[in-house]
């Protein structure tokens, strides 16, 4: 048991078509023991497929998948170590909670006691003590989840996979679970593989993300890789906020349509895209440079959102490019619709990215 | 208020004569005239007959037989189109629909082509040379082979919708929690289709054991069946009481029967949770060997079964174009003699033209009955709700022989005579229970706030009905009515006892097949019935799943 690739996964060249969509296409992947990866993306981008896959619930046409490094590309879901939360639970509607924990030990022919103990265990884990005798169509969306995390996590999978879990649950049971599957994963020290479309989720959850699209790897990195450094074009405007302005870059000076010229560190040329963050964005009534090398634009505040712990600007610049502006609401003399503005950043917080 | 109608149909043509029929069995019969000496003879006739005992418990056997062949070929059928067809599956099932809405008396009669002395059986064996004399194919097995036939549909259907139900992702938590296939059907699959699988029992079971059609048919000369004796008891001696009497010691025997088996069943199902569970828990997944494992088993299952449901229908229209003088083979070459024969018969014209103003008139009734019925079932609270839908149920669920019987002694009882009014009723006593549950399930599946929205809009509430609800649910009562149309065209065994001097169409096939030698006259019209049926009910599914299901199958078809 000490073997150490226990709670790796490798995921080699692996591809999957639906009728004529292909869902997943020449896809390679590997993950870590103990890390909390998740695979983010718009619907359809190929995440679900490949996380089914993994599970052995969808079979690939062609690659392989290695689970704990044994190639297991043609076992039945069975004979992998790994579990799966499904996206709407997949309860057993005739079993009360405390068997539908317990099914994967019953199936494994577990000793009664032993059983006994895990089962209580784990609805300790997720909470659930006083509800083992109810039926599952009587407990809350909340509550189901729970019974799935745990039917999952008892049969002590290398890897946990976890497809959505929390996409049918309120916003604030929604955060408040993200909290605990934290702390679940540190307790358990286990590989987990979380599918989200949910990106704010993916940011605060994961160790790496993976972003996909129409079946390929977009982008893999940490949350701040993939948000101060997005790859692309598609990952800058999925992730958070952004403002795209078009240009072109020559060498490593960048000319935008809007006017502006500024030195960036580029690996492009010719048409360019430049994401800047709506936060890395300063706003300034008189018009007074953040520093010598930002790069300053001016325009007119179309529009105000106050947003509690700061304010979001709507800006239209000379050219009448629309700029998305976020400002923190410390200081009074809040610049107001109408108002003419400067609006500057600093070259670095620029990204260059291909069109 | 919403149920009266339906209420008003159930006492006149179920609770009535049913109670009326049941005091017949304590009266007596005398030359064709009922005395009202009250007795438990006929009763005690029945028990202490050997001949009445041994039909009912024959009787018994085969339907409890018969329910379970039907029940486990259909359940396997059903779970290899479930889970082995894909989209396709939601026009495949129509097909399985069609011929179980249409052609009762065609099945059967198929099967007769097939099994009889001069039959396409013994023809085949002859010509083969395997026997020199026409085999007895008739008799009980012969029976077997066409309740299963014709009962099958009735099995899937049931079955069917109910492993549609379960939730494809259910069944792969099984797997991905530890459990191989056989332990995922015991553990998951099966409990999760328990109810489907007792109510396919139970209406195969009850069908088999009050059918008097199929015995009389294909029975032979051996077979007895309850319903046959029944019938006969109506048609030849006109012994009322003991009829009766024999009807409800069948539905008492019945019940015994069921109670005892569910007795046994809960007994092995405690024994099998101690014993077999620990077995299946050893049971480990064996993979299965690469060539057995490359053969789709679940299509081509679903091929075979289609072609079993429609092999039969296909050899009586094949032989509609023979030109022999019996229903049978060889092929003697093409001719439509047999059609144009039955195009200038009078009868048939004028049965047909009766059929067809007997289905308008039911459909319509079935719906106006109906619809305020599944109204209060999916809207209102009443505390006598599942009363209300167990006396629903009560005209399909109860043998066939036993509702005509009863409604025809009370015709008698009263003096009158049976005609196209008794007719109507009958058949829209057993049609509107179809609306009904359709109707019901559309208004369950109904989305509550578009009500609430047009009420909102400032309709009253009759005035959203009429723009909201109607052009919505349209298409339900359209597709409804038709198939109460398809079930009106086809009845027989209820009808049979309530034609009067104008016989609807299977009533006529029905006199011309009971005839010695078989013209294919029958096949000409059996063909004609089954292709307009056919047609039928695809187009109506067909339009029903384009207008109603777009969206929603579309979605499906993407999880798919």
């Amino acid at each position: 048991m000490s073997r150490p690739e226990i709670g790796t996964l490798e995921v080699r060249k692996i591809r999957r078509e639906f009728g004529r969509v292909r869902a997943v296409d020449t896809l390679n992947l590997k993950v870590e023991k103990g890390e909390f990866l998740t695979l983010l993306g718009p619907s359809g981008c190929g995440k679900t497929t490949l996380l089914r896959m993994i599970a052995g619930l969808e079979r690939p046409d062609t690659g392989s998948i290695l689970i704990s490094g044994l190639d297991m590309t043609h076992s039945p879901p069975e004979r992998r170590p790994v579990n799966y939360v499904f996206q709407n639970y997949a309860l057993f509607p005739h079993l009360n909670v405390e068997r539908n924990i317990g099914f994967g030990l019953k199936v494994a022919g577990t000793n009664a006691n032993e059983a006994e103990k895990r089962v209580s265990e784990a609805i300790a884990v997720v909470q659930l003590q006083g509800l083992e005798l109810r039926r599952v169509d009587q407990l809350s969306g909340g509550q189901q989840q729970r019974v799935a995390l745990a039917r999952a996590i008892i049969n002590k999978p290398d890897i946990l996979l976890l497809d959505e879990p929390l996409g049918a649950l309120d916003l604030k049971l929604r955060r408040e679970m993200q909290y605990e599957l934290r702390q679940l994963h540190r307790r358990l020290g286990s590989t987990f593989i979380y599918v989200t479309h949910d990106q704010e989720e993916a940011l605060t959850m994961s160790d790496r993300i993976i972003v996909m699209r129409n079946g390929t790897i977009e982008q893999s990195g940490s949350p701040k890789d993939i948000y101060k450094v997005p790859a692309t074009r598609f990952v800058a405007e999925f992730i958070g906020e952004t403002n795209i302005l078009l240009g072109t870059c020559i060498g490593s000076q960048v000319k935008l349509e809007c006017g502006a010229e500024f030195e960036a560190r580029a690996e492009v040329s010719g048409q360019v895209a430049v994401s800047v963050r709506p936060e890395d964005i300063w706003i300034s009534i008189n018009e007074r440079k953040l520093s010598d090398k930002a790069v300053t634009l001016t325009g007119r505040i179309v529009d105000t959102l106050f947003l509690g712990s700061f304010n979001r600007h709507k800006i239209e610049l000379d050219g009448g490019i629309m700029l998305t502006i976020q400002q923190a609401a410390i200081n009074q003399n809040t610049p107001l619709p109408g108002d003419s503005v400067a609006v500057s950043w600093l070259p670095h917080d620029a990204v260059v990215l291909p069109v | 208020m919403a149920t009266l109608p339906s209420l008003v149909l159930l006492t006149i043509g179920l609770f009535l004569p049913v109670g009326v029929f049941f005091f017949f069995s304590f009266w007596e019969a005398r030359l064709f005239r009922l005395s009202r000496n009250w007795s438990i003879d006929r009763y005690s006739e029945v028990v202490s007959d050997q001949l009445y005992r041994g039909v009912i418990y024959d009787t018994l056997a085969l339907a409890f037989f018969v329910a379970t062949i039907v029940v486990f070929l259909a359940y396997i059928c059903a779970y290899a189109m479930r889970f082995s067809v894909g989209p396709m599956r939601r026009i495949l099932i129509l097909f399985v629909v069609a011929p179980a809405l249409a052609s009762y008396l065609v099945r059967i009669y198929a099967w007769k082509t097939i099994l009889s002395p001069n039959g396409v059986l013994n023809w085949l064996l002859m010509t083969m040379g395997l026997t020199d004399q026409p085999a007895d194919l008739l008799g009980s097995l012969g029976l077997t082979v066409t309740f299963v036939h014709i009962l099958f549909p009735i099995a899937f259907l049931p079955i069917y919708a109910n492993l549609e139900a379960v939730n494809r992702d259910v069944i792969w938590a099984a797997r991905d929690a530890g459990a191989g296939p056989i332990q995922t059907f015991v553990y998951v699959t099966l409990p999760l289709t328990k109810r489907s699988i007792v109510t396919a029992f139970l209406l195969v079971f009850i069908l088999t054991a009050g059918d008097y059609v199929t015995p009389q048919l294909i029975g032979g000369r051996g077979s007895l069946m309850v319903g046959r004796v029944i019938y006969d008891q109506f048609g030849i001696t006109g012994n009322f009481p003991l009829a009766s009497a024999l009807s409800f010691s069948l539905i008492l025997a019945a019940v015994i029967f069921l109670a005892l088996l569910f007795f046994v069943y809960r007994v092995l199902a405690a024994l099998t949770s101690l014993v077999i569970s620990p077995m299946i828990s050893s049971l480990r997944f064996t993979p299965t060997p690469r060539l057995l494992g490359s053969i789709p088993w679940g299509k081509l299952l679903v091929g075979l079964m289609l072609l079993y449901l429609y092999f039969p229908l296909l050899l009586v229209a094949i032989l509609s174009f023979n030109d022999l003088p019996i229903a049978s083979f060889p092929f003697r070459g093409f001719t439509l003699k047999w059609y144009h024969e039955i195009f200038s018969d009078d009868v048939i014209r004028r049965s047909f033209v009766t059929s067809i103003q007997v289905a308008c008139l039911v459909s319509i009734l079935s719906v106006l009955i109906a619809v305020p019925g599944a109204f209060a079932v999916t809207r209102r609270h009443f505390v006598s709700k599942p009363a209300y839908l167990a006396s629903v149920v009560l005209p399909i669920s109860l043998p066939g022989v036993v509702i005509g019987f009863s409604i025809l002694a009370v015709i008698r009882f009263l003096d009158w005579r049976p005609s196209l009014v008794s007719v109507v009723l009958g058949q829209t006593l057993y049609a509107f229970p179809f609306v009904l549950l359709i109707m019901t399930t559309a208004l369950h599946d109904f989305n509550r706030t578009v009500e609430e929205a047009g009420r909102d809009l400032g309709c009253t509430y009759w005035g959203m009905l009429y723009r909201v609800m109607l052009p919505i649910l349209l298409p339900v009562m359209l597709g409804a009515s038709i198939i109460v149309f398809a079930i009106s065209m086809d009845e027989f065994v209820i009808t049979n006892f309530l034609v009067g001097s104008e016989p609807t169409l299977p009533t006529v096939i029905w006199s011309i097949m009971n005839r010695r030698g078989i013209p294919p006259t029958v096949n000409a019209v059996a063909t004609i019935l089954v292709a307009i049926s056919l047609l039928f009910v695809i187009s109506v599914a067909v339009y029903t799943l384009k207008s109603t299901n777009k969206r929603a199958r579309v979605i499906r078809n993407w999880e798919d």
